[in-house]
């Protein structure tokens, strides 16, 4: 028999205590939240990139990290609770801005070293880390290698980007994601439309591209999203 | 008597029916007479700043090329070139506002455009049609997911008023004093290398 209300569990049923933790997630957590409006889907998935990537700063304060997905509440929080700042730039509004649908104009030189000076306009060595997320898998060959190599120039030695490649073996549209720090392991991943990438990229090709700097590391994830760990 | 057919019965009387109270004189109650207030298209949060009295407001057709300095809480719906400025209040950049300077006042909500950094001593909020270049200072932060942020956000919390020292009673030995007990909090005060 059920009863309405608050003693609907009297006779039976399940009871939950109040303020019980979750158990500690034995296998990769993956939980599908409402979404919000206007976004597609919402994920939450374990990151092995973002733990190495919080390990490598651990203990550090007041850094500044850069962060090219677009400034939201959970991560400026995030970020700012540990103690740093955090230099927060849309990348990609940034880049249908200025380049629209052209893929062509994104060779010209002019327009390369405009858009550079729209979102990485920096001193040399004035971050501490950078959070790139997905974005660069949408930019074509000489806009991604000059943002690479300016990216290279404005963070300094010794410091840690996490960047993110989807891992599909033909171009098709991807997901686009925000991606929202959950806890230093833990990434929600918000789903913004679909985008086809400007290249594939495999093991080797990424090593190629960030050859400039110190060490790559990989993680493969079940989004078939190459998480990428670059030391300068 | 009691063979009597039902219709040769004398009809029944009808009760009449009770008569229904008197109305109850009613007092009129005077009721506060309210302002009546011109239909506007400022956001409700306008309306509410202005209710509470005390609100200087910039609309949208008005252009103003210079420094601002408030003491009052501030809605800048217009076109600002240079600094904004109303330390102990708060300043509210509507939807079709543009500030080109920097805007240091005790609360900033930025629904319009920004092109300078924001010190807030309190709070900052970036609603989600917002577009902001520039840094952010504050003790707290929101940010409505859309706005669009350029800059460095840093979060400085007030510092704590300090306690009054109670009296010296002089007890301690000459010996060393003790040592300060190391803080286990990291101190967010600006990137610090």
């Amino acid at each position: 028999m059920q009863l309405p209300g608050p003693l609907k569990g009297i006779f039976g049923g399940r009871s939950v205590t109040p303020g019980a933790a979750s158990p500690a997630p034995s296998q990769p957590l993956r939980t599908h939240a409402a979404p919000r409006r206007g976004e597609d889907s919402v994920l939450t998935r374990p990151s092995r990139g973002l733990e190495e990537f919080f390990a490598y700063i651990r203990g550090q304060y007041g850094l500044t990290l850069l962060e090219l997905g677009g400034a939201t509440q959970q991560n400026v929080s995030f970020i700012t609770n540990l103690g740093h700042s955090l230099y927060s730039l849309d990348f990609l509004q940034v880049l249908n801005e200025t380049f629209g649908d052209d893929k062509v104009d994104q060779s010209n030189p002019g327009r390369i070293e405009y858009f550079l000076r729209q979102t990485l306009d920096h001193p040399d060595g004035h971050f501490d880390g950078v959070l790139i997320w997905d974005v660069l898998g949408y930019l074509e060959p000489p806009l991604l290698t000059a943002v690479v190599e300016r990216l290279r120039r404005v963070v300094r030695p010794k410091s840690y980007l996490l960047a993110f490649f989807h891992s599909d073996d033909k171009l098709q549209p991807v997901p686009v994601y925000t991606f929202r720090i959950q806890t230093v392991s833990e990434l929600q991943l918000v789903q913004r439309g679909t985008r086809v990438p400007a290249a594939l990229f495999n093991n080797r090709g990424v090593e190629r591209l960030f050859g400039g700097f110190d060490s790559v590391k990989f993680f493969l994830t079940k989004e078939r999203l190459r998480e990428v760990i670059v030391k300068t | 008597m009691w063979n009597r057919r039902r219709e040769e019965e004398p009809p029944k009387p009808i009760a009449p029916p009770p008569p229904s109270p008197p109305p109850v004189a009613q007092t009129p109650v005077l009721e506060p007479k309210k302002e009546m207030k011109p239909v506007s298209s400022m956001p409700v949060g306008r309306l509410d700043a202005e209710s509470r009295g005390g609100t200087a407001n910039i609309g949208k057709a008005v252009r103003i090329n210079g420094d601002i300095h408030s003491e009052e809480d501030l809605y800048v719906d217009g076109n600002i070139q240079g600094k904004v400025e109303a330390l102990k209040n708060k300043v509210v950049v509507g939807p079709n506002g543009l500030v080109q300077g920097a805007i240091q006042a005790r609360e900033v909500v930025l629904h319009g455009r920004l092109t300078g950094n924001v010190l807030a001593s309190e709070r900052a909020e970036i609603k989600k049609e917002a577009r902001l270049e520039g840094d952010v200072n504050s003790a707290r932060i929101m940010i409505e997911d859309g706005a669009y942020i350029k800059g460095k956000i840093e979060i400085v919390k007030p510092e704590p008023v300090a306690a009054a020292k109670p009296p010296a009673v002089s007890v301690a030995s000459p010996a060393a004093a003790p040592a300060a007990p190391a803080s286990s909090s990291p101190t967010p005060t600006g990137a610090q290398r």
